[in-house]
């Protein structure tokens, strides 16, 4: 009867323990945002065995929800992801927002068409080359575009 | 503003390793206790008491042990690392 008891015991200690220190924790993964081979390296590290892992797809749901509106967050709106995507994108699936966000310049901002300077200095900077009457057309048009108070 | 983004999901669930907390103690505590007073006609309350305690120390030594070499994260965070774009959405 004691060792009954006893063996109840080790049985209880054990039981207790596990479900004090594991943890299961259920999230919901978008297959598109899912790394290729990610829940199968997941899977093979460790010890190999997958008790720990275990992926259930519980379902796989059309579902309508509720999301924040991405153009107001940082980085603007998530674009979509590449057909072939390169090292940054596979690291990161939205490295490529970067790319998004340099693609404007200021100029593109005014909806100004500067023209190439063909006397534009070896470093590029093609303020007053060659047509300061241009330049003065360009300053003219911006300063009617962005309406400053100092435009007579 | 909110938008209805239909999208598809899987629900994935993964385990971590955690502190056992204050909560083993009380469970070692109650679970001797009771044993002991369960087999105190047969043998006396003091010996199922503290061969109790030894049986659920072992047990949860090897516990900890089985759950060292099965669950290899650490944290939620490490559970999740092999996937990106995860929701919470419930926890046990």
């Amino acid at each position: 009867m004691k060792w009954l008891l006893v063996a109840v015991a080790f049985v209880l200690g054990a039981v207790t323990t596990w479900f004090l220190s594991v943890k299961r924790v259920t999230r919901m993964v978008s297959a598109e945002d899912q790394v290729p081979g990610g829940a199968d390296r997941q899977a093979g590290e460790g010890t190999g065995s997958s008790a720990d892992v275990e992926v259930e797809e519980v379902e796989e749901v059309e579902e309508v929800e509720e999301v924040e509106d991405d153009a107001s967050a940082f980085g603007g709106a998530h674009t979509a992801s590449s057909d072939a995507s390169g090292a940054a994108e596979a690291w990161d699936r939205d490295a490529e927002d970067e790319d998004a966000l340099m693609s404007g310049g200021a100029d593109d901002a005014l909806g100004l068409s500067v023209p190439p300077v063909a006397e534009a200095t070896p470093n590029g900077d093609v303020a007053g080359v060659g047509d300061p009457d241009g330049v003065a057309a360009i300053d003219e048009q911006v300063e009617q575009q962005t309406e400053t108070p100092e435009t007579p | 503003m909110a938008q209805q983004v239909p999208s598809s999901g899987k629900t994935v669930k993964r385990a971590y390793r955690r502190g056992i907390g204050g909560a083993w103690w009380t469970a070692l505590v109650v679970a001797s206790v009771l044993l002991g007073l369960i087999g105190r006609s047969g043998s006396g309350f003091w010996s199922v008491f503290l061969w109790s305690i030894v049986a659920f120390v072992a047990g949860s030594l090897v516990a900890i042990a089985v759950a060292g070499r099965v669950v290899a994260a650490r944290s939620e965070d490490e559970a999740f690392a092999g996937l990106i774009g995860v929701r919470p959405e419930t926890a046990r």
